[in-house]
């Protein structure tokens, strides 16, 4: 695998300079930006990834990535949000991020969740096609293998780790799957208490979902979630 | 003060005179309606009342009835015949007018007389004897007359209803005034007494309400006063709360540089104990930070979401992660909910307020000791009460307790690793669940931290 390029974008740069020398020492190739435009304009070039921090000037990260989403729904997206701030981080999540990460970050957590990432984007670009990688259930399709997903026909547009979250209830249907074992799976980390994401992700699923009624994605409070499938 | 002085002094003024001109009204009205009758009338009216009965023939009745009564009455006309009598006034009547008998009432009367002869008594003290004449229908003068024994004021027998009208009129009166009185002077001093109350139950947005703060009296200026109080005690509190958000706020970009400075520094000269404890400390400052955001924001909160919630299975969640988290110990927890009643609550923020005096009882607890959660239905509340057996805390730092960076024994500080902000997220958090919570030493020893939290409200 090639040198993994992800676009940084910080409007504190002593911050960003070392975060920058930190994850170059553990083998990412860095773009480092410090305001929403050049955020923007660099995003215009291919990257594995793109952490963006939220409070920037000129363009804050919030629009930055409402404006990649438009075109680009399949690079990962971290944000950096101020630590508690719940606001900015469900609008992230709401806008399509993958996944969040509280400022002052640890770094060690920064590159755990860079990790997760990328490497669930891998597991499925290194494997050959296979048969199984196709999943049909109600009237949805998806492909494992080229990370397709189609619903009723419609090609579904998922970002990354709403694409992985389906693929964890699909593979599973009617079984209940809690939110810990999600978070674990696909963000690679525990959940807080105060952990909203895995609910965004997954209320992002139902709005996207919601073309079709065979397929329901139901809340088990305080537990978890399970696909409820509707067989004709 | 002169205003309200004169206020309070114009409005008994009024009263009183009121509850005078009221009882005055009653008793005349009564007095012209025939219900009570002044010694004044007395005669007059009793006279017309037997000729009135003469007239209409039930004079045996009245005569009858007054008898009992110890009046006695007789009645003339013009010429001095007597008409009707009563054998009381027979010989009375013989001697001192010469009364003429007719021959139909000679016969019965007699033998009456006879048989009372024996009763008599003598003269009695304090009676009246008069004779009232009274014109008839036809115009022709009759003459009434009496002996009672009774002076004037209780000639006429009078119901005991019509007695008690007079007292019960005058008390009503004065109900009214005391009501009006209240009204005025009461309510006022209520309504502040109200806004104290919120106010010291650290409700900082209380104000006297503008009806009682616009008065043009001391009650008013008193109003004010308040007011301007409780706005200085609101800003001062909300500066202090933003100055602790800024400053949290602001400790944050250079930690997060040392965070990341430190492991860069460790991946080139490779690990040790200073660079670990950096990391340490780092990440004490960043905890601490992060709850007082936690606690700024909780403040900042006006309400939660609540949602109606079963306590048994948070409670759980956080006992069997304090089982967790001390298994390596002999310190225990006891549970006993006895199925508490729904609350409206909100799971996160519940549980974590809870799970905070948890810990810190865990935390205070003896070894080999056991820490006691137990629930009981009060009224509308329910009661959580998580006991330790351990030391306990000063009775004069209970209070402060609840408050950020309180500690009661600064040496346990750094033992801890509690950044003593815990207890006071605890007591916002059940604030916004509009519920209440404290702490006593129980009698055998060990800190008792009481929570209460409003039961929820079925609809039948």
């Amino acid at each position: 695998m090639t040198q993994p390029h992800i676009l940084l974008a910080d409007d504190d740069t002593v911050l960003a300079e070392l975060l920058t020398e930190y994850l170059q020492s553990q083998g990412f190739k860095i773009t480092l930006v410090h305001n929403g435009e050049d955020a923007l304009a660099a995003s215009k070039s291919p990257k594995d990834m793109i952490i963006l921090d939220i409070m920037m000037p000129k363009m804050d990260g919030l629009q930055v990535l409402k404006t990649v989403r438009q075109t680009d729904n399949e690079t990962p997206v971290i944000m950096l949000t101020a630590r508690g701030d719940d606001i900015d981080r469900i609008l992230g999540l709401e806008l399509g991020a993958d996944d969040y990460m509280p400022k002052p970050c640890n770094p060690r957590e920064l590159l755990a969740r860079v990790n997760a990432i990328l490497r669930r984007a891998n597991i499925s670009e290194q494997k050959p096609a296979a048969k199984n990688d196709r999943i049909e259930i109600g009237d949805l399709v998806m492909n494992k293998h080229n990370r397709q997903v189609q619903l009723l026909d419609h090609a579904l547009v998922l970002t990354q780790t709403e694409f992985d979250i389906l693929q964890m209830l699909l593979e599973s249907p009617d079984e209940l799957i809690s939110k810990q074992h999600i978070s674990e799976e696909i963000l690679g980390r525990k959940l807080g208490a105060y952990d909203r994401s895995i609910d965004v992700h997954i209320s992002n699923l139902r709005r996207k979902l919601s073309l079709t009624e065979t397929l329901n994605i139901q809340t088990v409070r305080g537990s978890g979630y399970l696909l409820n499938v509707t067989r004709d | 003060m002169t205003r309200l002085f004169f206020k309070i002094a114009g409005l008994l003024l009024i009263t009183n005179l009121l509850v005078m001109l009221t009882g005055y009204l009653i008793v005349k009205w009564l007095e012209n309606e025939r219900v009570l009758i002044s010694p004044q009338q007395a005669p007059q009216i009793l006279a017309e009342r037997v000729v009135d009965a003469y007239e209409t023939g039930s004079l045996e009745g009245l005569a009858k009835n007054l008898g009992k009564h110890g009046t006695f009455i007789a009645v003339m006309d013009e010429n001095r015949n007597v008409l009707f009598t009563v054998p009381q006034l027979r010989r009375m009547l013989e001697n001192r007018f010469q009364g003429r008998f007719f021959p139909r009432d000679a016969q019965h009367p007699n033998r009456q007389s006879n048989n009372n002869r024996g009763n008599r008594r003598g003269p009695r003290r304090g009676g009246v004897q008069f004779t009232q004449s009274v014109p008839s229908s036809n115009g022709e003068l009759l003459s009434v007359v009496v002996r009672s024994r009774h002076n004037f004021r209780n000639l006429i027998p009078q119901p005991a209803w019509r007695e008690r009208a007079k007292i019960i009129g005058i008390i009503l009166g004065m109900l009214l005034a005391s009501m009006v009185l209240s009204y005025f002077v009461v309510k006022p001093v209520r309504s502040l007494r109200k806004t104290t109350q919120s106010l010291g139950q650290h409700d900082l947005s209380a104000r006297v309400e503008p009806a009682v703060a616009d008065r043009n009296d001391a009650i008013g200026e008193l109003g004010r006063d308040f007011n301007r109080m409780a706005q200085r005690l609101d800003d001062s509190y909300k500066s202090q709360h933003q100055l602790l958000r800024d400053v949290s706020h602001e400790l944050r970009s250079p930690l997060a540089r040392i965070q990341v400075a430190s492991l860069l520094a460790e991946q080139k000269t490779g690990e040790s104990s200073e660079l670990k404890r950096i990391d340490q400390e780092t990440l004490r400052l960043d905890g601490l930070i992060e709850t007082i955001l936690r606690l700024t924001r909780l403040n900042d909160m006006p309400n939660l979401t609540l949602e109606s919630l079963d306590l048994s299975p948070l409670i759980d969640a956080i006992v069997r992660d304090a089982h967790y988290e001390y298994q390596n110990t002999q310190k225990n927890i006891e549970v006993s909910l006895n199925s508490p009643p729904l609350i409206n609550a909100d799971f996160e923020n519940l549980s974590s307020a809870l799970e905070n005096i948890l810990r810190n009882a865990m935390y205070y607890t003896e070894d080999s000791s056991t820490v006691t959660i137990t629930a009981q239905t009060k009224k509308e509340v329910l009661e959580l009460c998580i006991k330790d057996a351990g030391p306990g805390v000063p009775e004069a730092d209970l209070a402060r307790l609840f408050e950020p960076f309180f500690r009661s024994d600064t040496s346990r500080n750094e033992k801890t690793g509690s950044n003593g902000v815990g207890l006071a997220i605890t007591r916002r958090i059940i604030e916004l669940h509009k519920g209440k919570v404290w702490a006593t030493n129980s009698p055998n020893g060990g800190l008792a931290v009481i929570v209460q939290l409003p039961i929820e409200k079925r609809l039948h």
